[in-house]
């Protein structure tokens, strides 16, 4: 079950209030604007916003610590198929019928979103020629999206200049119609066959050659430069050697057999590369002036600023086609910077922009009720999580000491201590799912453990660090990335004053992206952290990044418990497990060992909101959407 | 007061100064205000009518008492985690007492110090000292702060390093100043005549002589330190995010001004309220201390 639908995204316009209900819901000023002033109310207001600005003035204007995009966690590398090989003897037919399983799994969603999308918006009433301007609270360093700098702002450009191999639907598997099909021959190889009429932005025909090149690239094979620095190799870590069989024909080896195979050449942002052109241009090159083969054609860019894109009206999928993405109903596309949470909402305000992305609900909540905006809440499948420093065996705060994050008892009081439910109804937009793992509706999750569920307990909580041994507190550090979602700092400040309730030391540290994933990538973390790994639409991918104790994101690993150890096994017996129920049960007994062990304090699953002109509307085409699609998103006829 | 004496007040300075100096209200007022700051600080957490870090995550964003919302629970209403602005504004008072009981003394130190030794060696060591000053006053604090937040972190340590470093050198160059005129003098020189060495000249003689302009400078000098204080917690390269402090509250409340207005306007009374008596005491210090303006009362 996946646990959000697309209702989720809704329109205030035309919601039906009480006048009374909608005074008393307006904001300080709305209401002040709507009251008949008085001179001396009028001079009270002014000087209460002279003062306050003068308060401002005084200490300053703003900083730019407020970034507030999201970093593309490595797109969906979970995401797999479900389409499986039970035998290498079986494996083809096998193949064949759980491709007949997905089209059936997609074509209904994929209906009911495209009627739902014409109800929406009768077809005469949207304006096709329309532009619009969205704020993003951080851009990419490049535009090459193949490469690990393209990273850190991923909702503005790179998902929407390129597309990948096969396209998706709703529920994030491959379905066919892409810039290719392809087949599982055998159980060690997948044939991709080139569609005829795709082109890149430039109007070249993309070949086999280009799969090729895009697949040697992205594992630092191709030729003309090895050492590329690129993000999606764990993705591609199943790729053997591949090799052209004609023009149009690729088949590629598998290394290991690998059920994650055709959907990891399918997932949001996946790229395909122009051969001939980057051999000509070079990294550099390709990165300042991208050729893509997405909805949206780049145009221009001027760096920390803004990235112009026009539609890419020969995109091969036009707008009746079930997968995504497809022909973009805007014209023109310009993506501007503004980190700062506040600046975005004041140029949605004056008719800057038309869409500002993560804007807290307690800012995006008024402006919808005003009627003039609409307010988009995009369930975006992350599983906020804080992640425990386990694999380290001393403590290093007390040095000689046992790491006390090693005993389950601490790591449940740590759960037991965040009352998730209030954060998620005060602080958050109240439709957060609690997670008891990267998301409760990936593949392979067993509902019974809702019933299991570490609730909000913090009289337990201090028993149980009493029982510990650490009636006197626990010390620590709390690592989260500032800016990175919507209201982190504010739950964040929250959990922490949660722990410290219970008797947790607790020094809350923001930090820099750049600067974390560096950290974490490099294993030298040793306090605990705020994680938004992204789920997938299945899990593998994601565990891989994620859960297992050689995973991507993981702590320093000096040492691991038996029960993390026996996580690792069943998930490397997951990964190459073609059964779909069996291996649905793996990873099932993944998230139950995981969850039960208190392997991480379990937030929730993050709703990211953004705010628009009631001028633009967007319902979502994947149940959980890693962005707002914009090639989904219309404008309506002024 | 001579004519002479007289003559040498500016004329446009005198009412401005009849102003300052001779209201006792306005003096009591000043005073009262500072007491106030001053035992905020020093008595917060027992004067605090709650504990400033509880969270009522549902009771978030209450008004103050005067609108319709607000209740007298939370006399200046309750931020976006629901925790007493009040409490939260009498436990900020502190991180500014403290800052300025940790930078004024030490740029005061460093820079008179320095200051000294520059007026009275003169050559050389003057030279090498005034040109660390023009070196500092050239130096964006702010530059300076950012990059000590990044090495260390945010901390109250970087904001006493950054504001004394950016402080130091207003002292040195004003007691410089006076140095090279006060050892001119006749007492001076007498000393100097009877054998004197150079430490007692400038202990014994030179220092009483500029005791009252660093003690005014000082005193003006603390309203810098409550801006800058707030100013760098404003940018998050002040003390520490969940240190409560009055630039850090209006940072936490910036993009709720539209909503709740009392996030930002209440530190924002408190850091101008303080600022202002600091610098009004500072005045009626200067004009109390300066005979010659004394005398003009």
């Amino acid at each position: 079950m996946i646990g959000y639908d697309v209702s989720y995204s809704r329109s205030f316009q035309g919601r039906e209030t009480e006048s009374e209900d909608r005074t008393m819901s307006m904001n300080y000023w709305e209401r002040m604007r709507r009251r008949n002033l008085s001179r001396r109310a009028l001079l009270r207001a002014s000087a209460r916003a002279g003062v306050g600005a003068a308060g401002l003035a005084l200490v300053g204007c703003g900083d730019d610590d407020d970034d507030d995009a999201q970093t593309q966690t490595v797109a969906q590398s979970g995401d797999q198929q479900q389409q499986a090989q039970p035998s290498r003897q079986q494996q083809s037919e096998d193949q064949a019928d759980q491709q007949a399983q997905t089209q059936q799994q997609q074509e209904q969603p994929a209906a009911e979103a495209q009627a739902e999308q014409q109800e929406a918006a009768p077809a005469d009433d949207i304006d096709y020629n329309a532009s619009a301007i969205g704020a993003y609270g951080a851009f990419p360093q490049i535009l090459d999206q193949g490469s690990a700098l393209a990273r850190g702002g991923q909702s503005a450009s790179n998902s929407y200049h390129y597309a990948a191999v096969f396209p998706l639907n709703p529920k994030g598997i491959a379905v066919s119609g892409g810039v290719a099909e392809w087949e599982f021959i055998d159980d060690q190889a997948l044939i991709v066959t080139m569609n005829e009429g795709r082109t890149f932005h430039n109007g070249e025909p993309i070949t086999g050659e280009d799969i090729k090149f895009t697949i040697d690239r992205l594992t630092s094979k191709a030729e003309y430069n090895p050492e590329y620095n690129s993000a999606w190799s764990g993705e591609l870590s199943w790729t053997g050697d591949n090799q052209l069989i004609d023009a149009n024909t690729l088949r590629i080896e598998q290394a290991a057999p690998s059920v994650d195979a055709a959907n990891s050449l399918a997932v949001g942002g996946f790229p395909v590369f122009p051969k001939a052109y980057i051999e000509e241009v070079g990294d550099d090159g390709y990165g300042q002036e991208p050729i893509a083969t997405g909805p949206f054609k780049f145009e221009s860019w001027s760096p920390d600023e803004r990235i112009v894109s026009v539609r890419n009206d020969d995109y091969y999928n036009g707008r009746d086609f079930t997968g995504a993405p497809r022909l973009p109903f805007l014209a023109r596309f310009e993506a501007r910077l503004i980190p700062e949470i506040g600046a975005r909402v004041s140029a949605l305000e004056s008719g800057e922009i038309d869409l500002a992305n993560s804007i807290p609900p307690d800012l995006a909540e008024p402006l919808g009720e005003s009627g003039d905006y609409n307010v988009f809440y995009h369930p975006a499948q992350r599983g906020l999580h804080i992640k425990l420093p386990m694999t380290i065996e001393e403590d290093p705060y007390n040095p000689g000491q046992p790491n006390p994050w090693r005993d389950r008892r601490v790591r449940i009081a740590a759960n037991l201590a965040v009352d998730v439910d209030a954060i998620t109804q005060n602080i958050m937009t109240g439709r957060e799912n609690y997670t008891y793992t990267l998301s409760a509706g990936q593949f392979g999750f067993p509902e019974d453990l809702k019933e299991q569920r570490w609730g909000y307990d913090p009289e337990e909580a201090r028993r149980l660090l009493a029982e510990a041994g650490y009636a006197d507190g626990v010390e620590t550090d709390l690592i989260y990335l500032s800016g990175l979602y919507t209201n982190d700092q504010l739950f964040m400040e929250a959990i922490a004053e949660m722990w410290r309730e219970v008797g947790f030391v607790v020094n809350l540290i923001p930090e820099d992206i750049s600067k974390f994933l560096g950290e974490a990538r490099d294993k030298v973390l040793t306090a605990p952290y705020l994680f938004p790994q992204s789920a997938g639409f299945t899990s593998l991918g994601s565990f891989a990044i994620s859960v297992d104790s050689a995973a991507t994101y993981e702590h320093k690993v000096e040492v691991l418990s038996d029960e993390r150890a026996q996580a690792d096994q069943l998930i490397a017996e997951a990964k190459t497990e073609f059964d779909p129920d069996r291996r649905a049960e793996l990873l099932g007994e993944v998230v139950r060992l995981h969850y039960l062990e208190a392997s991480w304090v379990f937030l929730f699953e993050l709703v990211q909101t953004h705010v628009a002109t009631t001028r633009l509307e967007w319902d979502p085409f994947f149940l959980q959407p890693p962005s707002v699609e914009l090639w989904k998103l219309r404008a309506r006829k002024t | 007061m001579s004519e002479s004496q007289a003559a040498a007040v500016p004329l446009d300075d005198l009412p401005r100064r009849r102003w300052r100096v001779r209201s006792p209200r306005t003096l009591a007022v000043t005073l009262s205000i500072l007491v106030l700051f001053v035992v905020l600080g020093i008595f917060g957490p027992q004067i605090a009518p709650e504990d400033p870090y509880q969270l009522n995550l549902v009771g978030r964003l209450q008004p103050p008492f005067f609108q319709t919302e607000g209740n007298l629970d939370h006399p200046l209403g309750t931020d976006d985690l629901g925790r007493d602005t009040l409490s939260r504004l009498i436990y900020g008072a502190r991180i500014s007492l403290v800052a300025i009981a940790m930078i004024i003394p030490l740029a005061t130190l460093i820079g008179s110090l320095l200051g000294l030794i520059a007026g009275w060696f003169g050559g050389w060591t003057s030279r090498v000292i005034m040109a660390l000053v023009d070196l500092q006053l050239a130096m964006p604090g702010i530059l300076v702060a950012v990059l000590l937040a990044a090495i260390w972190g945010p901390s109250l340590r970087n904001v006493v390093i950054v504001l004394v470093f950016a402080l130091w050198a207003t002292f040195a160059r004003i007691v410089r100043g006076e140095t090279l005129a006060l050892r001119e003098r006749e007492f001076v020189i007498a000393a100097r005549t009877i054998g004197a060495g150079d430490i007692r000249i400038m202990t014994r003689h030179i220092l009483p002589g500029l005791v009252n302009s660093i003690v005014i400078l000082a005193t003006l000098n603390v309203a810098t330190v409550i801006i800058a204080e707030a100013g760098l917690s404003f940018l998050g390269v002040g003390v520490p995010q969940d240190t409560i402090s009055w630039g850090a509250m209006i940072s936490q409340g910036r993009n709720l001004l539209s909503s709740a207005w009392w996030l930002v306007t209440v530190p924002g009374i408190a850091i101008i309220t303080v600022s202002l008596v600091v610098n009004v005491f500072g005045d009626w210090l200067r004009d109390f201390l300066d005979p010659t303006l004394r005398n003009l009362q």
